[in-house]
């Protein structure tokens, strides 16, 4: 199993061409231009759920766009906004409900793009259970994870009057597999895929998908501080166009984009393999390039989709009143006006 | 006929030798296809075996530890410690009491050791300078809700946790048993104990394994916790490698082993994709499963190579065999080329040749003696065939000589009468074989009378050539004392008739010619009338007498003619030699034939005159054989 070296001469292959574009960029339309130093904080390790930062940062996006990105690593027991909020970062991923509260309790970030249009976020419960509806769930053990990030399930248990016994969901999916929960929480991109690599078939599994119940709080937007965009729109604008320019050339050219995750994956010696950061970056494409016929266009936020998430916290006790779009969102992916 | 294209010898080994290898590669191949099959029997047998006994060593080492945990577990539960130090010197003598373990935890229900105290837990570990003291109810790690507490305290039974990285331990995948402690129906605390997977690995290495292959320990999730691949450990699961590699069959394999199944399937080393037998067994009590996987190729080589050493004997059996009927036929064939040379000197003309060497009593010997038995015989007749030739010539020599003397005897001298110019007289014969029966002769009865004879005995050869002397003889005598030609003959005939038991016969022509009248007398005993050619050239036949021949009968029944020639006349007398004479064609010289040359012929002198007529004759009989003698006498009156 040495797929992910194999690639490696191509991807540096690319680097290089990119280098050479770079280099020709630089000498022909720009006369020495000082790169502008960024970091951009994720929220988690690194896995294909940031292919398109890995590929524009890999390919030189970035650099085309004059830009030096510092990409720093969440975890559990890092919190992206609290990055944002403490200065480590000056742009940070960050799902539109965390981002929402923090906003309304008064930290002044702004969304500059919507880089994930539809929630990932499923509850699983393994068929055994005898589980095959949502009534199915009453008093059962569901392991959610901590605060904002289960909010879903919360709204729908809450929506559908749902009593279940919430036990605290780690990194991992271990307590559904031994059957000390019913149900967990899961990322279609990760954790069900998980489970997969586990042994357990597809059909084995019953899924209760957030987005499709209607409850679709989205993931993974670029956020930095009001100040910054006041300061330095153009810089704001230049990331927000070399990630999604870099999310593009992802899926465009997904081994390359794959041999940039598993670089990152083997550096941090993270216990992840490529199969399954390949099913991941399928996944974050039909979550990110949503078909046409469908609402949301890569970059840019829905103000149903705001609106729903306002509604959702404020029901759930998370804010008290929803921040006006137009002064949290500022929509850096569009050209300037 | 198309030739051979290889000698007998090298035929004969060539089809011994396919013939034998045939027999012995399908005994060969019988051979390795039963070891194979045994082979795989046995090797699964003890792979399955060994399996086994290797999943439950691991899984009585799990054991233990668990034992260890579970006794700290029963210990806080009936004697539950009074503070913290004791806490603290408890774990330190488990983990002081066991080097497996690497670090060993406390971590308590919330409220349930200290009232006022929601988060407690106490950590233990090795590091190199001893052990040391950590505490994890810091909110950040926020133990209560880590798995090695939730998943014990859920179930209400000892798990083993997922494997790790530990992130104190410097990156070391951990493995933890957690173990719950209750008091009072209600969770006091969950006891753990972690095994680094690096000593795992160590462990499963010193088992002793398959002699060639490996050997892995996958999770309950089907994750590698051992295998040679280090980037496997945590990495991949056998699910991965079945997305990865698109086997499905994998995929089912694994979900088989990570159910507690045990067995021995034949599979594609996913490592190598060489045919490869798996083995696997369930670890007791922790969810996992181990496994070996030995190429086929390994467990096949003592089957290969007992396949090469039979292979390699039966070419040197073979070697040997060929070498051996080669010898064999050499010493088989050499009688046969010892014969063909000799029988090429005896074709070249070298009777004195013999084949030796050659031992009796079997095929070869029988023709070797029949060979030497055909060139005696050879010689003999050869020498038998010399004697006869010998033979055969003496005799030749003395019919030769018995012609001459036939010859000596006939009147030869021309002209015979050298004195007497009225005449011209000259006669011939020309026997068909060395003697002849045919004869002529003439003679003076007186000064003014000539006898002339012609005769022709019957039969032909010596006896006839004796008969014709005897006759001759008898004739000349007879002639003497009688003046009628009739009572020559006849008293020729009485000579003849009595001693004649061999019924020999002779025609004979008498003629008595008056040289100063040119009258001829003549009588015929059986013999064809003679040929006269008038001076003017016309020929005519004599006039046919009656008369037997001589020898036949006692009263020959002759008659008397004469007839007159005038100066210039020719009579020819001849034997049916000339008339019956026949050419290749089959067609007979006949009397008109003579009579037509001889009209036609230069009168010449006698000698000259049968001289042509001989080559006229012998120029029309051409190379046909004649069986007649012929005599010819011609008598001219030239005064």
């Amino acid at each position: 199993m040495n797929r992910a070296a194999a690639p490696k001469c191509p991807g540096a292959r690319r680097w290089v061409a990119a280098g050479l574009l770079l280099i020709g960029l630089l000498a022909t339309a720009a006369p020495v231009q000082a790169l502008d130093r960024v970091s951009l904080g994720l929220v988690w390790t690194h896995q294909s759920q940031f292919a398109g930062i890995y590929v524009a940062q890999d390919q030189g996006l970035y650099r085309q766009y004059g830009l030096e990105v510092r990409v720093r690593t969440g975890g559990p027991h890092k919190d992206s906004l609290r990055e944002l909020a403490q200065g480590h970062c000056q742009f940070v991923m960050s799902s539109l409900a965390a981002a929402m509260v923090r906003r309304a309790k008064g930290l002044e970030l702004v969304h500059l793009a919507q880089v994930v249009q539809r929630s990932a976020n499923l509850l699983v419960a393994r068929a055994s259970t005898g589980i095959t509806s949502l009534a199915d769930l009453e008093g059962r053990r569901v392991s959610l994870w901590g605060g904002i990030s289960s909010l879903a399930a919360q709204a729908l248990f809450r929506h559908q009057g749902i009593k279940v016994r919430t036990i605290p969901q780690g990194t991992t999916i271990t307590l559904l597999l031994t059957g000390a929960v019913d149900v967990a929480s899961a990322m279609r991109y990760n954790e069900y895929h998980q489970l997969y690599q586990a042994g357990v078939d597809y059909d084995e599994l019953v899924v209760f998908d957030m987005a499709k119940l209607g409850i679709n709080l989205p993931e993974d937007g670029i956020y930095t501080m009001e100040g910054t965009w006041r300061r330095s729109p153009d810089i704001c604008r230049r990331l927000v166009a070399a990630t999604l320019a870099g999310w593009r050339r992802a899926f465009a050219d997904p081994q390359a984009a794959l041999d940039s995750v598993m670089r990152r994956v083997h550096r941090d010696r993270l216990a992840t393999n490529r199969s399954h950061q390949r099913w991941m970056l399928e996944e974050m494409r039909r979550i990110i390039m949503v078909p046409r016929d469908q609402p949301g266009r890569m970059g840019r936020l829905d103000p149903r989709t705001f609106a729903l998430v306002g509604r959702v916290l404020q029901a759930h006790g998370f804010i008290k009143s929803t921040p006006a779009m137009q002064d949290m969102v500022v929509n850096a992916h569009r050209k300037r006006p | 006929m198309r030739p051979h294209w290889l000698g007998l010898r090298a035929r004969f080994v060539l089809v011994v030798f396919a013939g034998v290898a045939l027999v012995a590669s399908a005994a060969g191949m019988v051979s390795y296809i039963d070891t194979r099959h045994s082979l795989l029997a046995a090797t699964q047998e003890r792979l399955s075996d060994l399996t086994q006994a290797q999943a439950a060593r691991l899984g009585a080492y799990l054991a233990e530890v668990a034992g260890r945990t579970k006794g700290l577990a029963v210990s806080i539960e009936t004697r539950p410690p009074r503070g913290v130090d004791q806490m603290w010197s408890m774990l330190r003598a488990q983990l002081m009491a066991d080097h497996r373990i690497f670090g060993m935890a406390l971590g308590f229900a919330p409220f349930a050791h200290d009232p006022n105290r929601r988060r407690l837990a106490l950590y233990m570990y090795r590091s190199p300078s001893g052990p040391k003291r950590a505490s994890l109810d810091n909110l950040e790690y926020n133990y209560l809700r880590q798995p090695w507490y939730l998943a014990p305290s859920l179930l209400g039974r000892a798990v083993w946790s997922e494997p790790y990285y530990d992130e104190g331990g410097g990156g070391v995948i951990m493995t933890t048993l957690g173990v719950p402690v209750y008091r009072q129906g209600k969770l006091y605390c969950v006891v753990t104990a972690d095994i680094s997977i690096k000593d795992l690995k160590r462990g499963l290495r010193k088992m002793p394994g398959p002699s060639r292959g490996w050997t892995f320990v996958i999770s309950r999730t089907g994750t590698f916790l051992a295998a040679p691949q280090d980037q496997w450990i945590m990495a991949e699961s056998i699910f991965s490698l079945a997305e990865s590699l698109q086997r499905p069959s994998l995929r089912k394999l694994g979900q088989r082993m990570i159910r507690g199944g045990v067995g021995v399937v034949s599979v594609k080393d996913w490592r190598t994709g060489q045919p490869a037998w798996l083995a696997f067994a369930p670890v007791a009590g922790v969810g996992w499963s181990f496994g070996a996987v030995v190429s086929e190729q390994d467990i096949l080589a003592p089957a290969a190579r007992l396949a090469r050493r039979q292979g390699s004997i039966a070419l040197a059996g073979l070697a040997v065999l060929v070498l051996v009927v080669w010898l064999l036929i050499t010493r088989l064939t050499r009688p046969l080329t010892r014969l063909a040379q000799a029988a090429r000197r005896l074709a070249a003309g070298d009777f004195s040749v013999k084949v030796a060497g050659v031992r009796p009593g079997d095929e070869l010997g029988d023709l070797a003696e029949g060979f030497n038995q055909m060139v005696d015989d050879l010689n003999r007749y050869i020498e038998q065939l010399t004697e006869t030739t010998a033979a055969k010539e003496r005799i030749e020599s003395e019919l030769d000589l018995a012609r001459r003397i036939q010859e000596s005897i006939l009147p030869r001298t021309y002209p015979p009468y050298p004195d007497r110019d009225e005449f011209d007289l000259f006669g011939l014969t020309i026997p068909a074989r060395q003697v002849g029966g045919d004869f002529y002769d003439y003679f003076m009865i007186d000064h003014d009378h000539l006898g002339v004879v012609v005769g022709d005995v019957s039969g032909k050869g010596v006896p006839s050539a004796l008969f014709m002397t005897v006759a001759r003889t008898l004739i000349k005598s007879a002639a003497a004392h009688h003046l009628d030609t009739t009572e020559v003959l006849d008293e020729t005939n009485r000579q003849i008739l009595p001693g004649n038991d061999m019924c020999m016969f002779v025609t004979v022509f008498y003629g008595v010619y008056q040289i100063s009248t040119g009258r001829l007398v003549y009588s015929s005993a059986g013999h064809p009338p003679p040929l006269v050619r008038r001076a003017s050239g016309h020929v005519k036949q004599a006039e046919r007498l009656a008369g037997m021949a001589v020898g036949v009968h006692d009263d020959l029944g002759l008659a008397v003619g004469s007839l007159q020639m005038e100066v210039g006349d020719l009579l020819l007398v001849y034997t049916d030699g000339l008339d019956e004479a026949i050419d290749p064609r089959g067609e007979m010289f006949g009397t008109a034939r003579a009579m037509d040359w001889l009209s036609r012929t230069e009168v010449t002198t006698a000698p000259d005159i049968i001289d042509r007529l001989v080559r006229y004759h012998r120029a029309f009989t051409g190379p046909a054989e004649q069986f007649d003698d012929l005599t010819l006498l011609l008598l001219r009156r030239t005064t």
